[in-house]
């Protein structure tokens, strides 16, 4: 009975997971990173970019059931007694407002695929990211949303 | 086995009326005091549930916390959310989105005293999100109206005909005229004042309001959340509905406990009382239990007699507490912070707070009982 409940959570999973694009998960870090405070500039739709940020900027930076999770600038964690530096919790808002940016997988239409990124690749709330893709329609100096076509997971700082 | 006819435990009973009294009236207490914390937690737990929408979205701002009085978001996240997220429910050929003020304040009528009220300012619309809200009497609240819940003339200390159409109530230094009555059955809302938006923003000051309200259709919750999370320059963050008033329930968790800790201390300090008053009461009659079971009715049967008796009068207090709070519990409003809800006797409620008073008098009597049948039998026949 447990058997048959493994096997079919793990192809539940196996399922779940194939929704993702191969490929999107990177070995090898994307080359020229920015910080997500450096991209936030002057984001030109539709142009390529290469974003570095630590998966976080909210309480709950992966959304259930969506490829979107949200990423903060490494230079906003903080210590927090809490230990949910990563969310920006401890920042003034007007600091964060400036230096967060979503990140989507997206379908042939254009829309988040319906599966979570947490815990895909390795994806935890806190971790530290490279994200390749192209700058989504509707971001300005005020919102950036990225368009992913490869996500790296950088190491645990020491 | 020979039995004690019931008659004389009746019989016993009548003999000192201020025991009889004394005992049922302690049982009576205790069953009222469980039957309150049951119908309190029901009603609280029932109202909670009943106001969370598994349809609705609430769109708060990011750093409030999950907090609807403390959120502050921009009017014009309403419009936004409407033309962004596709598959909102419709009503009137218009995405079902309630731009909505919650705000606590004193209000009261012109020429009374005010109390502390949950005011909502909202927009026609808030009827079609809010399913269960519905207005009784009157029209939706236009410039300087308010329409009333039907349980907000208790939060306010009136009479329910002082608030009708027609009456004023002044908040916030201004003067509001109730428009209408609204019912929205078993939620938090029936103790609420629904203000025009507007006129509410006018009134408290305020440039943004503290809430969205967003009704689903074939969108899911999981669409809004998605919203938010690529809405960043719109700092909100999304909460179903029904999760953010099953954390109020939480929030108010220890409250509940309580009010069961209160009634469980009292029913363990009546058992004790009950054990004290049984023990006089069986005591004085030690040497003519002795006498019965001289002409030859057996222990037990003595002992059932004493349980009978002990039993008869736990069923007077516990009847006396079930007419009490069929009378002034069940359906009584409760204000509460964020909201009003009634006292609800509920089967479960009953039949706990009724077994346990039926089983006090059972319980109270063993060890008096005990105590008066172990002695021998000639050194109690020769008791005082």
């Amino acid at each position: 009975m447990i058997r048959h409940l493994i096997l079919a959570l793990s192809v539940a999973a196996l399922l779940s997971a194939a929704e993702l694009p191969t490929g999107l998960f990177v070995a090898q870090a994307p080359p020229d990173a920015v910080d997500v405070i450096a991209a936030r500039t002057a984001p030109t739709p539709g142009a390529t970019v290469t974003v570095r940020g630590i998966i976080g900027g909210r309480q709950k930076p992966f959304v259930d059931g969506r490829a979107l999770f949200t990423i903060m600038d490494r230079s906003l964690v903080c210590e927090t007694a809490c230990g949910t530096g990563w969310s920006g919790c401890g920042q003034p808002p007007e600091d964060l407002r400036g230096a967060v940016a979503s990140v989507q997988v997206v379908d042939a239409a254009g829309k988040p695929l319906l599966t979570t990124l947490a815990e895909a690749g390795g994806l935890i709330p806190g971790a530290a990211v490279i994200v390749q893709g192209t700058v989504a329609a509707g971001s300005n100096p005020a919102l950036l949303v990225i368009t992913a076509q490869a996500i790296h997971r950088l190491p645990e700082a020491p | 086995m020979r039995l004690l006819p019931l008659d004389y435990a009746v019989r016993n009973l009548l003999r000192d009326p201020g025991r009889m009294l004394q005992l049922a009236g302690g049982t009576a207490l205790v069953v009222l005091l469980l039957l309150a914390a049951g119908s309190f937690s029901t009603g609280m737990r029932a109202a909670m549930q009943a106001s969370g929408d598994p349809a609705n979205v609430i769109l708060l701002s990011a750093g409030s916390e999950g907090g609807i009085e403390r959120s502050s978001v921009d009017p014009g996240v309403a419009g936004i959310v409407a033309a962004s997220v596709a598959g909102l429910r419709q009503s009137a050929g218009q995405s079902a989105v309630s731009p909505e003020i919650v705000h606590m304040t004193l209000v009261g009528p012109p020429d009374g005293p005010a109390r502390q009220a949950v005011l909502r300012g909202v927009t026609p619309m808030a009827f079609a999100v809010h399913r269960g809200t519905r207005l009784v009497v009157g029209h939706p609240p236009q410039g300087d109206e308010v329409v009333v819940g039907r349980l907000a003339h208790r939060r306010l200390g009136l009479a329910a005909d002082d608030l009708q159409p027609g009456a004023l109530l002044r908040l916030e230094g201004r003067t509001f005229t109730v428009s209408g009555i609204f019912a929205a059955p078993g939620t938090v809302y029936e103790g609420e004042i629904w203000a025009d938006l507007g006129a509410l923003m006018a009134a408290t000051r305020r440039s943004t309001i503290s809430t969205v309200v967003v009704a689903c259709g074939s969108a899911s919750p999981a669409d809004l959340e998605a919203f938010a999370a690529m809405r960043l320059d719109l700092e909100l963050s999304a909460i179903a509905e029904s999760d953010y008033y099953a954390e109020r329930a939480r929030f108010f968790a220890p409250i509940r406990a309580m009010a069961w800790l209160t009634a469980g201390l009292i029913a363990a300090g009546a058992l004790f009382g009950g054990l004290n008053t049984f023990h006089a009461a069986f005591a004085t009659r030690s040497r003519e239990a002795a006498t019965i079971l001289a002409i030859g009715f057996p222990r037990r049967a003595v002992a059932i007699s004493f349980f009978c008796e002990a039993t008869l009068v736990a069923l007077v207090g516990s009847l006396a507490a079930l007419f009490a709070a069929i009378a002034g519990l069940d359906g009584q409003s409760i204000d509460v912070p964020g909201g009003t809800f009634m006292l609800t006797l509920e089967a479960g409620t009953l039949t706990a707070s009724l077994g346990l008073g039926l089983m006090l008098g059972p319980l109270g009597a063993m060890l008096p009982a005990w105590r008066c049948l172990s002695p021998p039998l000639p050194s109690a026949l020769r008791s005082a």
